[in-house]
């Protein structure tokens, strides 16, 4: 009996075999081309690789605009998608590391291993902040060690990432390789023209300081000249307590710094508390594109940031 | 001079894998897990306190486990090997009594490189039902199923073998498994899970298990114990499995940014045939007292989880065992837990049991610490 279960594995192994050697080769020039299927981490890599590929690419997210990137669940449904896809591109620097393994590991699909060709980590391809320079662990919260990972909210770095991607689907897809050079090259002169447009219009709205929630927008207050006063979350994945709370509203009040924003997702217990002890208003803020309506797109999401700090300043 | 061997190597295993940092170590993680209990027993019947005094079965000493221990101290390391493959391994240390057991839990190798399917060799938990698979910093109760602790003992059913899982290519996620291992006696297993998404949000998953004895084995393999929540000091053997079936079925739903969610997991199991040759593998956790190994038995459980805020679950647990003729509940048991997770590394965990074996009431309440170190660990499903 074991010998027949053992000879039917050993079988099972050998058309497995067999199965994956033809499903790599390559199709003749005579089987009708099939759209590559990308698949993208989250929603804002969605939006950029979409800017590239318009038409020609079927793309899809697995995290939905609404959802914070960092916590989502590795649902079977998504590995079924993962299994599928030609190309699988990822923000990286730990940003999906609690569950996104856990759906390569289970997508059965040797093309997007890390490593393999039909992955793209898009952090590879700009320079981190904060990265840890001494021995961090959990004491200090949930902190990402090779560095804050929310790097697409610097234009910026959304150019280096919008080229890494370019090139991977030319790699993927030469047929079509002029068309996402072509896009590329539009996107980033318009995102540069935007980017130009925004650093004024944030210099004209007086705004020098805010403070945030979490470390979401550390890239884009890099990129437009802006302090960060402090941030309300006591540390990385902490909710901040009560003592916390009072601190960051002093500090708010000794650097008149009355720019409070947060990511739409974050529970907004605190910002009443902010409300009720100082009268602070906190803005929620789109930081992934599709997190509120009006952010349908990449350009659309950063303005809506621009515009949460313009909105600070008229108040 | 064992134990202190024991602790020797894992302790230099620990400073090792923690204390050299580089880009190509593996991912490693420590688990914590650490238990006070108090159990309380209704008067037993004259037969049963007389019964209940006997410590010893087949040279094992059992022990009432109230009080303090190490539950578990588990090291995780998880790393690929090269293109083709990833490598898995977790060493388990256990208090048994008064002293610790360092016990390999797994070892094994996946494939990455075929399409849709995955090779699986070493030492491995099988797929049985929605339990078998998990380790127990992941158990939904601090304690498994009764019936996962009736028929495969302390250790789960775990062993070394092969697997060969094939995700197919259907519309909604289903994924069969085929699994022979070595552990008391040769076992095969048949797994089939499929899964599909209600809603964004919502999830209902179908688990089928087929188990058999392929082959009994004359000199079964020894097993070290510890028992987790043990009502009372008596421990009987488990059951001598021919046949297993098992029928899972799991609704889920959580909100987008995992702040409130909530589970409903049933299971049925049923299992047939009796082995010939005696058993020297003891069960984990709960004395099964009074209950002999039956040619077949039957069990359903169900338990329901709510996430009620951030930090706050609040779950509850129903499950009986039925004889052979599936008339009488021999055993039931009905649990609750309040945990508290204060951040995804660390979680306190409040247990209350009512347990009712033949005629019999025992209680129990178990207070859990649940930490982890290391590399950040992919959350389950």
């Amino acid at each position: 009996m074991l010998k027949n279960i053992l000879l039917s594995l050993a079988l099972l192994v050998t058309v497995a075999v067999s199965y994956s050697d033809s499903h790599s080769k390559k199709p003749s020039d005579s089987t009708p081309k099939k759209k590559l299927y990308i698949l993208t981490s989250t929603n804002t890599l969605r939006s950029l690789s979409q800017e590239i590929a318009g038409a020609l690419l079927k793309i899809e997210s697995l995290t939905k605009g609404k959802q914070d990137p960092h916590y989502l669940s590795a649902k079977p449904s998504y590995m079924l998608k993962a299994n599928k896809a030609d190309l699988l591109i990822i923000n990286g620097l730990d940003l999906e590391v609690g569950w996104l393994p856990n759906i390569i590991a289970g997508s059965k699909n040797p093309k997007i291993q890390k490593g393999k060709q039909g992955y793209l980590d898009t952090s590879d391809f700009i320079t981190a902040l904060s990265v840890p320079t001494t021995k961090v662990d959990r004491f200090f919260g949930d902190i990402h060690p090779f560095g804050n990972p929310h790097f697409l909210l610097d234009p910026i770095r959304a150019i280096q990432a919008v080229k890494a991607i370019s090139n991977k689907l030319a790699e993927l897809d030469p047929n079509n390789k002029t068309q996402y050079i072509k896009n590329q090259e539009m996107f980033e002169k318009k995102l540069l023209k935007k980017t130009t447009e925004w650093e004024q219009r944030i210099k004209k709205s007086g705004v020098k300081k805010i403070v945030s929630y979490h470390s979401s927008f550390e890239y884009f207050l890099d990129r437009f000249d802006l302090k960060l006063t402090g941030l309300i979350e006591e540390k990385p994945g902490i909710p901040p307590s009560s003592k916390h709370i009072l601190h960051i509203v002093k500090k708010i009040k000794q650097e008149q710094s009355f720019c409070v924003l947060t990511a739409s997702w974050y529970q907004t217990k605190w910002a009443k508390k902010l409300k009720q002890m100082a009268n602070i208003l906190v803005q929620p803020t789109a930081i992934e594109v599709g997190a509120v309506e009006t952010a349908t797109n990449y350009i659309l999401l950063i303005e809506g940031i621009v515009q949460s700090i313009e909105s600070c300043k008229a108040k | 001079m064992k134990l202190l061997n024991s602790l020797i190597l894992f302790l230099l295993t620990v400073n090792y894998a923690l204390a050299v940092p580089t880009k190509t170590n593996p991912d490693i993680s420590l688990n914590i897990l650490l238990l006070g209990q108090k159990s309380f027993q209704d008067k037993p019947s004259e037969k049963e306190s007389h019964k209940g005094s006997a410590h010893s079965h087949e040279g094992h000493q059992h022990q009432s486990t109230d009080g303090v221990s190490v539950q578990e101290v588990e090291l995780y390391f998880k790393s690929n090997i090269d293109p083709y493959w990833t490598g898995n391994i977790s060493l388990g240390l256990a208090q048994h009594g008064s002293h610790f057991d360092l016990d390999l839990e797994t070892a094994y190798i996946d494939s990455l490189f075929i399409p849709n399917f995955t090779l699986r060799a070493g030492k491995f938990y099988t797929f049985f039902g929605r339990h078998n698979d998990l380790h127990s910093h992941y158990y939904p109760f601090i304690d498994p199923p009764l019936i996962n602790q009736k028929l495969f003992g302390f250790h789960g059913l775990n062993g070394v073998g092969a697997s060969i899982a094939y995700l197919s290519p259907l519309p909604w996620y289903s994924e069969a498994v085929i699994q022979t291992i070595k552990e008391e006696h040769y076992r095969g297993i048949l797994f089939l899970k499929n899964l599909w998404d209600l809603t964004d949000q919502s999830t209902l998953e179908l688990d089928l298990t087929y188990a058999r004895t392929i082959k009994e084995l004359s000199k079964p393999n020894s097993f070290s114990l510890v028992s987790i929540n043990n009502i009372t000091n008596y421990i009987n053997q488990i059951d001598l499995w021919k046949d297993l079936y098992n029928l899972s079925l799991t609704w889920k739903w959580q909100d987008g940014n995992n702040i409130n969610s909530a589970v409903w997991t049933t299971e049925l199991v049923y299992s047939n045939g009796k082995l010939s040759k005696q058993s020297t593998k003891p069960p984990r956790g709960l004395a099964l007292k009074n209950l002999k190994p039956t040619k077949n038995a039957a069990s359903l459980n169900s338990y329901i989880q709510f996430q009620l805020l951030k930090n706050w679950w609040l779950q509850g647990r129903a499950e009986v065992i039925l004889d052979s003729k599936w008339k009488q509940i021999e055993l039931q048991k009905y649990s609750t837990l309040l945990a508290w997770t204060a951040t995804e590394y660390s979680a306190v965990r409040l247990q209350y049991d009512m347990i009712k074996i033949n005629a019999d009431w025992s209680y129990a309440i178990a207070l859990q610490t649940n930490m982890s170190l290391g590399a950040h660990p992919a959350h389950l499903y």
